[in-house]
């Protein structure tokens, strides 16, 4: 199975690589933002208990948490054009690439919406109460006051799925997108020196989810930062449920 | 091509044939990783010089790198290693000998070792320090103290995030098809290829999924509203 190891050719293969990280990229922003707006959307009838639409995004949220990634991948890229073909719509022609991206928004919109209903049940009762006693509408007050400390508050959750979707980027390889996993399968088969190409991907996958991380540590942060007892933070993160990783993380690197 | 609902139902009855190799591959990397990750966080937990890094190194990076890096580099590298290894001391075994599916193994444990030892470490740090004060007041030695006060405790904690994570490692496991080891996901693939009917034979993989999830999770919050009958003078 291959060549002789040879050091070399991971650092001949990491510049390959690098050129494909963009559209790795590409795939997690817009995955990332259409699966906020997907969560969003999804989050709300359970917020305001709108009655069939709430059972409805209960299911939806299950089905996407409750299968592979991989199998969702499949099950779009093959039944998608199908159903579409039932309403006269032709999607032969769609690179595979949005298939990848749809499956991915649809995924991450899932565990977005529980990060957000998370967050936005986190955030005091009376912050809303009080921004309706100074007159705010409903839509003004969950806007203005509510979202932007739950965003806050679920910023750690949503930096793990960014980092979590990234890592889930490496499967669009086997619908044939050519992104970095599926540019190294044609490194390996062009001069057989697998190991050297996964090291490199590896590499690669490793400093750019640290960068991520390193980044929403900083956003997080900042956006903390006009809070008036940081030493609070820690106690309302603790309401969360599922959040023992990100919360502790912070507690180590606080002491 | 139409949807023939039949052929979800048939597809179905075959999936179920690679169920068990789905299931193993979970339990058995679930359980391995158990151990690695006590393992790797009691070595965090208590600082030991020089393992504490290696430890946080290997939890990073798996934590960093997709799960399907861990399973190529294990199985291209491994066997190239052991290879390697046996040559040099003119040993007659090749890595050729050993199957797939242990590849397969070693590197789902040892993402999952990566992941369950945050699990364990953040449940074992939840728990109130004066529990541990007050077992070494009565006279309980560190193992004892960590197994009969700790332990139970940080696994009532962790229970969520425990389930998380096999349910992680279950849908991780539908990775090893990419090394032609057949489970549900493989499965899936060649009654889809064979019969030409992806939608269905996909369909019916989702649903089988879907369903082992769901019963993992009823059964864990069966488990944790059980655990914390008893837990209620404690932590909570």
């Amino acid at each position: 199975m291959g060549r002789r190891f040879e050091f070399v050719y991971i650092l001949d293969f990491i510049p390959k690589l690098l050129g494909y990280l963009q559209i790795t990229l590409f795939i997690v922003a817009a995955s990332v933002v259409l699966g906020l707006v997907v969560g969003l959307i999804v989050a709300l009838p359970r917020m305001y208990n709108i009655p069939v639409l709430k059972r409805l995004s209960v299911i939806y949220v299950s089905f996407f948490r409750g299968t592979p990634i991989l199998i969702q991948l499949f099950l779009i890229y093959y039944g998608l054009p199908e159903l579409l073909k039932g309403i006269s719509i032709d999607v032969s022609k769609v690179p595979v690439l949005a298939f990848v991206i749809f499956t991915y928004a649809l995924h991450s919109g899932a565990f977005i919406s529980e990060a957000i209903r998370a967050a936005v049940g986190a955030v005091d009762r009376g912050q809303v109460e009080a921004a309706y006693a100074i007159g705010m509408s409903g839509f003004e007050a969950f806007t203005r006051i509510v979202l932007p400390q739950a965003v806050a508050i679920s910023l750690p959750v949503f930096a793990n799925v960014v980092i979590a979707n990234l890592k889930d980027t490496s499967l669009a390889f086997t619908l044939g997108a050519m992104e970095m996993t599926g540019k190294s399968q044609t490194l390996g088969l062009t001069t057989q020196h697998f190991i050297e190409v996964y090291i490199s991907l590896s590499l690669i996958y490793f400093v750019v989810s640290v960068i991520l991380e390193r980044l929403f540590q900083l956003a997080e942060r900042r956006m903390l930062r006009y809070q008036p007892e940081l030493a609070s933070t820690p106690s309302r993160k603790r309401q969360l449920p599922r959040l023992l990783l990100p919360q502790f993380k912070k507690g180590g690197e606080q002491a | 091509m139409k949807l023939d609902p039949g052929f979800i139902w048939t597809s179905f009855v075959a999936l179920l044939s690679a169920l068990p190799m789905t299931l193993f591959i979970t339990v058995v990397s679930v359980g391995v990783g158990f151990v690695i990750g006590s393992i790797i966080a009691l070595l965090r937990i208590y600082k030991i010089p020089v393992l504490q890094h290696i430890a946080a190194f290997y939890v990073t990076f798996i934590r960093g790198t997709p799960m399907l890096m861990h399973l190529f580099l294990i199985y291209f590298g491994l066997p190239a290693l052991i290879d390697a290894i046996s040559g040099a001391f003119g040993w007659t075994f090749t890595s050729a000998s050993i199957p797939i599916l242990v590849f397969v193994l070693i590197s789902f444990s040892i993402t999952a070792g990566a992941y369950l030892s945050e699990v364990i470490r953040s449940g074992i740090l939840a728990v109130d320090k004066g529990q541990l004060e007050a077992a070494y007041a009565i006279g309980m030695k560190t193992p004892q103290a960590l197994w009969r006060i700790v332990l139970p405790q940080a696994f009532a904690v962790s229970l969520p995030n425990l389930s998380n994570s096999l349910i992680g490692m279950l849908h991780g496991s539908s990775l090893a098809f990419t090394v032609t080891a057949v489970e549900i996901f493989a499965k899936a693939n060649i009654v889809a290829t064979t019969n030409w009917k992806y939608f269905e034979a996909f369909i019916a993989a989702a649903l089988l999924y879907w369903g082992i999830t769901v019963l993992i999770e009823k059964g864990v919050s069966i488990l944790e509203k059980r655990i914390n009958v008893y837990n209620r003078g404690g932590v909570a």
